[in-house]
Formats: structure tokens, C-alpha cells, sequence
């Protein structure tokens, strides 16, 4: 039922849909390969994830303000209830001014689902799934696994500490994936495209399922179960301080048919 | 947690009775709305260690608010940290209830909304005309939307429904029975429950038995005292973060009654000698134990759990684990100071202290 209802808005939030963009967001290839969830019910199979690319860093807010200028139904003004919560955009100054605290290379928040994934088909892409963003995620390179653990507890650190008035710019937190993608972590949170995993009815997380979750060992698990259960509490049309996105594509095709002029014209 | 909200849950509306008790709560409700109204809402609900005396005879169906919010604030001297709460301070408010009384609980997840504590609305709370008179912590606004979820150790529900997490914004209410007498903590149950206990939010309900604790006597003074741990290393600027190592190894920054290293001497309990005085008192954690002691004093009688079923007698210290409670009556013997402390004198040494000053016997 739930999911009938997603795909409904989904596709009605398609049609709010005007201009395409006229450029593509820098994206690197993340070759495929595979990954262990923290996911309970698939511990100990890794997960496979095939190429996609991926933005390098998250929008910012003077990449969304271009989207809002050539799709106006989607400024704040403007957008319907059933697409994003009354926080939508909320701190900036007006439609199309993000205003003083929110500067035009740190990356834009309050936006909610709807508009992340409207935001990605305008660009020629979509929301990068819940295993790619991850798989990306753990595409970290540590020497050892105090290192890996270290690098967790100051991720721990982050989660209790972070500050939605002072965001900083994309690209300047110095955490990189061997690929070029930046900030997964340190910045904001970041929407998905199937932000609630697939999980048993008789599943949920609390804490009984916390233990579950850890691999052992593995700090950066823990740390991931926090940002797992932040976004499985979210609804399409949440919009906190705290949540952004970045696109991905499907490599290379989808991204360089979108950003052709020539076609812009005759897509809808 | 979501998936609860699309999927019809199993109705729970049937109420029944067992011993008395009643259970059979209807299926909470989590929905979207603009309240900006005050943080903290009902008739009888304090600041810590105030307990708002019951007025009212036989029971009554409580409509209570405690919304969850941010708040900076200071734990000891010169340590400040961003604060995940329940109501605005650490611990959260007392709420008082009496045994068999039914509660109607609404909270809104306020994570991202800047929620000031220290203007009461009007008719919201003495606890936060309380806070505004008293703001020890010198509590400030902050936003860190987070999920976060509400668990009375009080009631006797389904967790499933009633305990379930809510995204920021999002508002969830039920209802449940206060089936046992005593004082129960409660506390975010939202992973990791670790983090978010140790980041602030818990605080105490109490339940007071409906014929009393004894017959034998009335006591002169009641208060409540609640034990806990912070687990805070210094952060980037000047604000303290949460220590993940430190919570993971039970190696508190912090041990504290009542949310701060200083409170409990700055602001004493008062007392004279001679006096019978009731403290409530419970270990909230989130991983630690207490040895609860009063240095010169012999707890005349204690209600573990604070359940009157439940009493002791001529106790020198009181072991609690986390989540563990206890009624204590004593007498104050003489004029002076009392120190009130947890004897595990590691803890006791990282602030576990406070102090009662008695007057002369009247």
C-alpha cells in the first residue's frame, strides 16, 4: 500500500516537471562490486552493486536555486503539501534567494524526497540507491582497522554534534572515497532513493536489533545503524536541517541524452 | 518504525482488567501539525527535585505534553554540549501521577525547531515556570534534527506501537495506565538507545501508591534526586561532544544527581532536624550503577522501586542498576550539612554528590 502511494506521488511529481538542465552535475564512476549491509537479514552475504556514477559532491544551493528557476512549481511558494513539510526550504530568504546562512557553495537542506528526486531527473539522473550511496561510502581506504575505527568514533562524534546553522561547503570536510566522492559523512545527511530498506514485518529497529547490527568488531556498522535508522524514520516529505543529496546515473547513457540541447526540446 | 505508520497495526482498543490493572491501550497516533505552543504541558509537572503534590482524590485521566528538542547546556562548570531532551533540561521533568491514573501523552518531535524553555506559555506547566525562575543549566536553543521515540518505563504497552520512533516534526500520542506504583524512568528507546540516553533524554515519572507509602507518619519534605552519566569529550569549538568510546567502555566524563555536577550544592535540599524526608530517587544510567548513601544518615525505610509492597528497613546505602529506583524516607538527626552521594566513590569523585542543609529542630 505504502509503496503504491510512493509511486503514485512519484509519478505526479514527475509531471511538476518543466526544463531540463543544460549541464550535468561533475560525476565519477564508481566501478561495481560488492558490500556487507548492516542489515540483519542479509549479514554475512554480500550485497552486489553494478557501475553507477555518482556526483562528487552534494547540491548546493546555488545549484538547486537553478533548478527552482527553471521549475517553479517546485519553489517554496509554490509546492504542494503532499510533495514536502511546511520546513521546506524554510531558511532561506525567499524562492529563489537561499539567503545569508545558507551560502551558495554549501550544500542545500530542507529539501524534501520528492524534490531531492525531482531535482535528479531534471539533471539527467536519479537518487543514488540506498546500497550504492553506502557501498560508495565504504569505499574508504584505511590502513588498519584501528584506523577504520578511529575514523567511526569521530563519525559518532559527528552524529551528536551536528550543526544545521553553520554548513559548511561541499568539498571541505577532507573525507574522500577512492573515487573522488566527497563529504558522505561530515556534512549532512543525504536522501536516497529507497530510503526504507526492505526488511522483514517482524523487523524493526530498536534496540534489540542494535546488537544485530554490529559486526565485530566493526565500529563503522554502529555508526552506520544511526544513519540507517535517521532515514527510515523519514517520510518523502521530510524536510530537517540536516538532509541534502546528491544525484547518481545510470553511467553514461541517461546523463549525456539528458544534457543534449537538441533533446531538451522535445522532452516533456 | 514507518512501516508501522502504512500498516494497520494489530487494534489494541479492547480494554481489560487483570488484578485491578487495566491494560488494552487504543493504537497511538502519529501525525503532522503546526504546534508551536508551549514544550511542556500538564498540571503537575516539575523541575527536578520538585514533586508537584497530588490534590485530587481517587484517580484522573492526565492530558501531559513533553516535547523533544535541542538545548544547550552546562553539565559542570565550563563544560557545555548540545543536549538531546525531553522537555528542555537533564534530566527531563518529574511527572507526577497517582497509581491507577490514566495518561494521554503527546510529544512532538522538535529536533529542528529553536524551542525556548524559558517563557511558560499560558496554563502550561510549573516545570517551565520553574525553568524560567531557575535556569541552572543556563539551557539555550539549538536544532540537531535527529529521530527520537518516548518509552515510559510506567506503562505496560505494546513498544511496538506506543514507544515507536518519529522523524522531526512528526507528533505521536497514546494513552496508557499507571498499573504500578513507583518511580520509573523513562527515556528515548531510539537506536542507538545508548546514544540517546547519554545525549539526555530520560527523566523519572512517579507513581504514587494510592494508600500511601505507611500509615505510621507523614513525611515533611519530598523530593526527587535522579542519577546519571555523560559520556563528553571536548569537541571542535568550545562545546563538549558526545565521547562514543567512553559510552561504549562505561568510562563516564560525568557522574551527576539531577543533570549537573554543582546543582545539588548550589541549591541544596532543605530540611530541619528532626524531619522525615521522602526522596525518590533513581539510577537512570544509562550503563552505571549507584550505591546511594547519605553521609550521617540511616535510611529509615526504603520502597525499592518505590513500590510500598516492596520495604526495607535501617539501609546504609541503596544498590541500584540502571533504570532502578528507590523511595527512601529518613530522619535528619541534627543541625548541619548532609552529604548525599553515590559510595562507588569513582562516580562519586566524577560529581555523583549533593548536599542537604538542615535548620535547627522547630
Amino acid at each position: 500500500m505504502k509503496n503504491r502511494i510512493l509511486h503514485i506521488l512519484t509519478l505526479a511529481a514527475a509531471l511538476l516537471l518543466s526544463a531540463r538542465p543544460s549541464m550535468a552535475q561533475e560525476a565519477v564512476e564508481i566501478p561495481g562490486g560488492s558490500f556487507h549491509s548492516i542489515l540483519p537479514e542479509v549479514e554475512g552475504k554480500p550485497l552486489e552493486v553494478e557501475s553507477f556514477y555518482m556526483d562528487v559532491t552534494a547540491v548546493t544551493n546555488s545549484e538547486f536555486t537553478e533548478f527552482l528557476m527553471e521549475n517553479p512549481r517546485w519553489r517554496r511558494s509554490q509546492i504542494p503539501a503532499a510533495f514536502a513539510g511546511e520546513g521546506y526550504l524554510r531558511h532561506w530568504q525567499d524562492d529563489l534567494t537561499p539567503g545569508e546562512e545558507s551560502p551558495a557553495d554549501a550544500p542545500v537542506t530542507r529539501v524534501s524526497w520528492f524534490a531531492a528526486n525531482a531535482y535528479c531527473g531534471w539533471k539527467g539522473g536519479r537518487l543514488p540507491t540506498l546500497d550504492e550511496w553506502e557501498y560508495s561510502a565504504q569505499l574508504m581506504e584505511f590502513d588498519t582497522p584501528a584506523q577504520s575505527n578511529a575514523f567511526a568514533s569521530e563519525l559518532m562524534g559527528w552524529y551528536s554534534t551536528v550543526n544545521t546553522d553553520n554548513i559548511r561547503s561541499v568539498g571541505s570536510t577532507g573525507i574522500v572515497n577512492k573515487y573522488g566522492v566527497r563529504d558522505q559523512f561530515g556534512l549532512i545527511m543525504e536522501w536516497v532513493e529507497d530510503f526504507e530498506p526492505p526488511m522483514g514485518s517482524d523487523f524493526q529497529l530498536n534496540c534489540g536489533s542494535m546488537g544485530r547490527m554490529q559486526q565485530a568488531g566493526n565500529l563503522y556498522s554502529y555508526a552506520a545503524s544511526v544513519r540507517y535508522m535517521t532515514r527510515m524514520s523519514f517520510t518523502p516529505q521530510t524536510t530537517t536541517g540536516m538532509i541534502g543529496f546528491r544525484c547518481a546515473y545510470d553511467a553514461p547513457l541517461t546523463r549525456n541524452l539528458y544534457s543534449e540541447p537538441a533533446l531538451r526540446e522535445v522532452l516533456p | 518504525m514507518l512501516l508501522c505508520s502504512f500498516t494497520a497495526l494489530q487494534a489494541q482498543s479492547l480494554e481489560y482488567q487483570i488484578d485491578g490493572m487495566t491494560f488494552g491501550m487504543p493504537e497511538a497516533r502519529v501525525y503532522t501539525d503546526d504546534y508551536d505552543g508551549p514544550p511542556v504541558v500538564g498540571d503537575y509537572i516539575s523541575m527536578l527535585p520538585n514533586l508537584v503534590p497530588l490534590d485530587y482524590e481517587g484517580n484522573k485521566h492526565h492530558h501531559i505534553r513533553m516535547d523533544t528538542m535541542v538545548q544547550e547546556i552546562e553539565v559542570a562548570n565550563g563544560v557545555r554540549y548540545r543536549a538531546w531532551t525531553f522537555g528542555g533540561t537533564v534530566p527531563g521533568p518529574v511527572i507526577h501521577v497517582k497509581e491507577g491514573d490514566r495518561i494521554t501523552f503527546t510529544m512532538t518531535n522538535r529536533s529542528d525547531e529553536m524551542v525556548t524553555i524559558t517563557e511558560p506559555g499560558v496554563a502550561s506547566s510549573q516545570f517551565l515556570e520553574q525553568t524560567a525562575a531557575n535556569n541552572f543549566m543556563d539551557a539555550q536553543p539549538s536544532i540537531m534534527p535527529m529521530p527520537h521515540s518516548m518509552d515510559f518505563h510506567s506503562g505496560t504497552v505494546a513498544a511496538s506501537d506506543k514507544w515507536r520512533t518519529i522523524a522531526p516534526g512528526q507528533t505521536i500520542e497514546f494513552d496508557f495506565v499507571a498499573n504500578y506504583p513507583g518511580t520509573y524512568i523513562y527515556h528515548c528507546g531510539t537506536p542507538s538507545v545508548l546514544m540517546h540516553t547519554a545525549m539526555g533524554q530520560h527523566g523519572v515519572m512517579v507513581v504514587s501508591p494510592k494508600d500511601g507509602y505507611t500509615d505510621d507518619y507523614e513525611v515533611d519534605r519530598e523530593y526527587v534526586v535522579v542519577q546519571s552519566e555523560y559520556y563528553l569529550r571536548p569537541g571542535a569549538g568550545e562545546l563538549y561532544q558526545y565521547d562514543f568510546e567512553g559510552a561504549q567502555n562505561v568510562n563516564p566524563s560525568h557522574v551527576v544527581f539531577n543533570g549537573h555536577q554543582s546543582i545539588l550544592h548550589d541549591q541544596p535540599l532543605k530540611a530541619n532536624a528532626g524531619e522525615r524526608v521522602r526522596i525518590h530517587f533513581s539510577n537512570n544510567g544509562p550503563s552505571g550503577t549507584s550505591s546511594f548513601h547519605i553521609i550521617g544518615a540511616i535510611f529509615d525505610r526504603v520502597w525499592m522501586e518505590g513500590h510500598p509492597f516492596n520495604e526495607m528497613r535501617g539501609m546504609q546505602t541503596v544498590l541500584l542498576g540502571a533504570s532502578s529506583s528507590a523511595t527512601i524516607d529518613f530522619i535528619v538527626p541534627e543541625e548541619g550539612s548532609y552529604t548525599l552521594i553515590d559510595h562507588e566513590f569513582a562516580d562519586a569523585e566524577k560529581g555523583a554528590t549533593g548536599t542537604l542543609i538542615a535548620g535547627p529542630r522547630k
